[in-house]
């Protein structure tokens, strides 16, 4: 719906919510978060792959939990009281993104997202739809289908 | 009457002794002469003592004779009363028993026993006083008789009619019994006649008595007067023999002695045969006869003698006045010669001829006068000695007195010297007993801060406990804060889902999340501000920490400082009582030395009168002519010396002149004393000093 809106007008608003990934910043669409809560212990699970931090109960809903740190390719993340669990809605499955910390939401035109640059690999593009240059920040947004392991696993 | 016959003859034995004995005692005469005077004394007295006695004998026997007949005589009118008793009785006895036969009275009877009891009573005491006489028998008989005709008057007359009577038909027979006719009387006077018979026999026996003791008195009389007679008589026949025997030749003797006192040798001495005090006296009176002989004759030589002497005496005159002659000469020259002397001339000898006797006088007179020459001569150079040694003595004495005041002046400024020190030692010690109090106050200030920081300690570990719980509460901020900041961002994903029906929701949120993030940033801002007031927390408690080792360490370090401090006050004190002690001692060292410039004085103007001793002294030796040296005596005092001595002065009298600077320099330097000697001309002057 908002691809929609976008597509048609180059001047219309998004709204982003930006976090902090280690001492990198990223943003999501906000209609793809659910919701934002703070870190719970997960429950692992067996053979899972690394960047998977094992499920947590949500309101009876199990809900997997991805380091986000470590899907990035950062190193993993040792979770405390103060890291985040960003829930976002990515097609019909929800996912709990583990990061540092949320900073803001940023209310953003279309033209502000620039393009990812050529020079990077098919993977970076996969994962890095565009990145946000504002008030001197650099604010990369991350591009959900790939970060989910089915995805991964299909794109493989 | 039994004692009779010994009483008369100790009376006849008595007379018959006196002259028996006193025939005796001038038969025995011849020997009698030769005792000693005391026991013909005591022979005479004995003969007289002894008549006595038997007089005396003789009159204490008769009394014995009297008192004895004086005895019965009492026994005889003891029995005549008892006798008399009995015949009262006895009538009585029949009165009474006539009494009741008239009136019949009871009363009567009463009676008649009574008088019958007193009846037998005075023949019972009469039976007692009869006992040991001589006719008792005949008595008590005579007595038992006159019981048993009593009892039968009782019986047949008082017993029949007491029976006939209480019968009123018979009374009149009882009656009858005591009538003319009756036999009463007769009993009655049996009885009577008895009591007569006893009393007759003792008025007899009483005249018997009685012519006894007439008789023993006479013969009483008769002893006294006979033995006095004899006692007169012997005293007076023993005192003409005594007088014979003792005054004749002691008077004899006596007429002796006169004669040899008026000086009649040729009289003969009596009595010197005798054996007794006499006969002793008169040996004793030979001798002095004898003795007055031998010392005329001795007389007669003595006047032999004295014609003798006085010859002798006229012989001797005439030599005398020859000798007298001679003596003349002598004494003359020795009188000039004398004189001579007197003048002081020492040279003058005598050389006129004397005689041998005298000769020895003129020798030993010019010998003297050469002796006294040779020591007048060496007594003027001692004089001249003795002056010199003098000046010195004067000068010395004067050099002495001036250096002994230098010294007591010295001795004063020490005095003084001594004084302020002890003053301020005294200042030092109570100075320091102040700075051991204040450093006792110091210490305990110490202790005290010790304490206050102990509490800053704590109020620090309060203040750090205070910041924990702050940060806790800061901590519960933050994680609100982090919530809020979380459901802000909720409600913008919210708002942003519900499009433009959520735009205002969207404001709200982004306000709420941006004070959420203020709170967490001013929470955080805090933790860090607590975090650091907690670091410097610590620092602070560490620092007190420090603050109070150090304190304690101070108040050890002050601790040892008091110690110290008391010490010094302790020995401060020491030091001023012993420069106390010091000080008294300076003091009496400055009185004895003030007593010696005093003294020092007077030996000074002892010298110098000394020495114008000398000076006199030279003056009046030089009076005496000495023969050579008769022309330099009388100059003055600093020439003679030149004169007489010349080597000797020449090294003392210089000495005065050195020795005057060097004591100056020695009183004034000290130190440099000896080098300032060293460039001094003259050594003399220190040896002197």
């Amino acid at each position: 719906m908002s691809e929609h809106l976008n597509r048609r007008a180059s001047d219309r608003r998004r709204e982003l919510i930006a976090f902090r990934v280690g001492a990198q910043e990223f943003c999501v669409d906000i209609m793809s978060v659910r919701e934002i809560r703070g870190w719970t212990p997960a429950t692992p699970l067996p053979h899972a792959q690394k960047f998977m931090r094992g499920v947590i109960n949500l309101r009876g809903t199990v809900l997997p939990i991805i380091d986000l740190s470590a899907r990035l390719g950062f190193g993993f993340t040792t979770p405390e009281a103060r890291h985040v669990i960003i829930v976002v809605r990515v097609g019909e499955q929800e996912t709990g993104l583990l990061v540092d910390a949320v900073c803001d939401i940023l209310s953003v035109t279309e033209d502000m997202l620039q393009p990812t640059p050529n020079v990077a690999s098919e993977t970076v593009r996969s994962f890095i739809r565009g990145i946000l240059a504002v008030e001197g920040r650099m604010i990369g947004e991350i591009g959900l289908e790939r970060i989910l392991p089915e995805k991964e696993a299909e794109a493989a | 009457m039994t004692t009779k016959a010994p009483l008369l003859g100790a009376t006849g034995a008595v007379p018959g002794a006196g002259p028996g004995r006193l025939h005796e005692i001038l038969g025995v005469t011849v020997s009698f002469k030769n005792l000693k005077i005391s026991r013909k004394l005591a022979i005479g007295f004995f003969a007289v003592i002894a008549t006595i006695i038997g007089m005396s004998a003789a009159v204490y026997l008769n009394l014995q004779t009297l008192r004895q007949a004086t005895a019965e005589e009492n026994g005889a009118r003891t029995a005549i009363d008892l006798i008399t008793q009995a015949e009262f009785k006895l009538a009585r006895q029949e009165n009474s028993y006539r009494g009741f036969l008239v009136s019949g009275d009871d009363f009567y009877l009463g009676l008649l026993d009574k008088h019958r009891k007193g009846f037998y009573e005075a023949l019972d005491k009469m039976k007692a006083s009869q006992a040991g006489h001589g006719n008792e028998a005949d008595m008590l008989g005579a007595i038992q008789t006159a019981e048993a005709a009593m009892q039968a008057w009782q019986t047949n007359i008082v017993d029949v009619g007491l029976k006939y009577y209480a019968d009123p038909i018979n009374r009149f027979r009882a009656i009858e019994m005591i009538g003319q006719s009756g036999p009463a009387d007769g009993y009655m006077e049996a009885v009577e006649n008895i009591l007569a018979g006893l009393s007759e026999g003792e008025r007899l026996e009483l005249a018997e008595v009685a012519s006894i003791s007439s008789r023993a008195m006479s013969q009483t009389e008769m002893a006294i007067i006979v033995g006095l007679a004899l006692s007169v008589l012997i005293a007076v026949a023993l005192g003409w023999l005594l007088s014979r025997m003792i005054a004749a030749p002691v008077n004899a003797l006596t007429g002796v002695m006169g004669e040899l006192a008026s000086g009649n040798h040729s009289v003969e001495v009596p009595a010197v045969e005798r054996k007794d005090e006499v006969g002793e006296m008169a040996r004793a009176v030979l001798v002095f006869k004898d003795a007055a002989i031998e010392k005329i004759r001795l007389e007669g030589e003595t006047e032999h003698a004295r014609g003798t002497a006085e010859a002798e005496r006229s012989r001797n005159e005439s030599e005398k006045a020859r000798k007298a002659e001679e003596d003349h000469v002598a004494i003359s020259a020795l009188a000039t010669g004398l004189s001579a002397l007197a003048n002081g001339d020492l040279t003058y000898r005598i050389t006129d001829t004397f005689s041998p006797e005298a000769q020895r006088l003129k020798d030993d007179f010019n010998a003297t006068a050469q002796q006294l020459q040779d020591t007048m001569v060496t007594i003027t150079g001692a004089i001249e000695g003795m002056r010199s040694g003098t000046g010195e003595i004067s000068q010395a004495a004067d050099d002495l007195s001036r250096r002994t005041e230098q010294q007591a002046a010295s001795l004063e400024e020490t005095a003084a010297a001594l004084d302020e020190i002890t003053a301020t030692v005294k200042k030092t010690a109570e100075g320091a007993h102040q700075a051991s109090q204040v450093t006792d106050q110091a210490r305990v200030g110490a202790e005290k801060s010790g304490a206050v920081v102990r509490e800053a300690v704590e109020a620090m570990a309060q203040i750090e406990k205070s910041s924990q719980q702050i940060g806790q509460i800061i901590g519960v901020i933050d994680e609100i804060a982090f919530q809020t900041n979380l459901l802000a961002l909720n409600a913008g994903v919210e708002a942003a889902r519900a499009g433009d029906a959520g735009k205002g929701f969207a404001v709200v949120a982004s306000e709420v999340r941006a004070l959420a993030q203020r709170s967490a940033e001013a929470a955080k801002e805090i933790k860090d501000l607590i975090s650091t007031s907690t670091q410097q927390v610590d620092q602070g408690v560490d620092l007190v920490g420090q603050t109070g080792s150090a304190l304690e360490k101070i108040v050890a370090q002050v601790g040892e400082i008091t110690g110290l401090v008391t010490e010094i006050a302790a020995s401060a004190r020491e030091q001023s009582t012993g420069l106390g002690e010091v000080n008294t001692a300076v003091n009496q060292m400055d009185q004895v030395t003030q007593q010696n410039a005093a003294m020092v004085e007077q030996s000074t103007a002892a010298s110098h009168h000394l020495a114008q001793e000398a000076d006199e002294l030279a003056r009046l030796v030089s009076k005496f002519r000495l023969g050579t040296q008769a022309g330099a005596q009388t100059a003055p005092r600093k020439v003679a010396v030149a004169a007489n001595n010349s080597a000797p002065v020449a090294a003392v009298t210089p000495k005065p002149q050195s020795a005057r600077p060097a004591l100056k320099t020695v009183s004034a330097g000290g130190g440099h004393a000896a080098a300032l000697l060293a460039a001094q001309p003259q050594d003399d002057g220190w040896e002197e000093f």
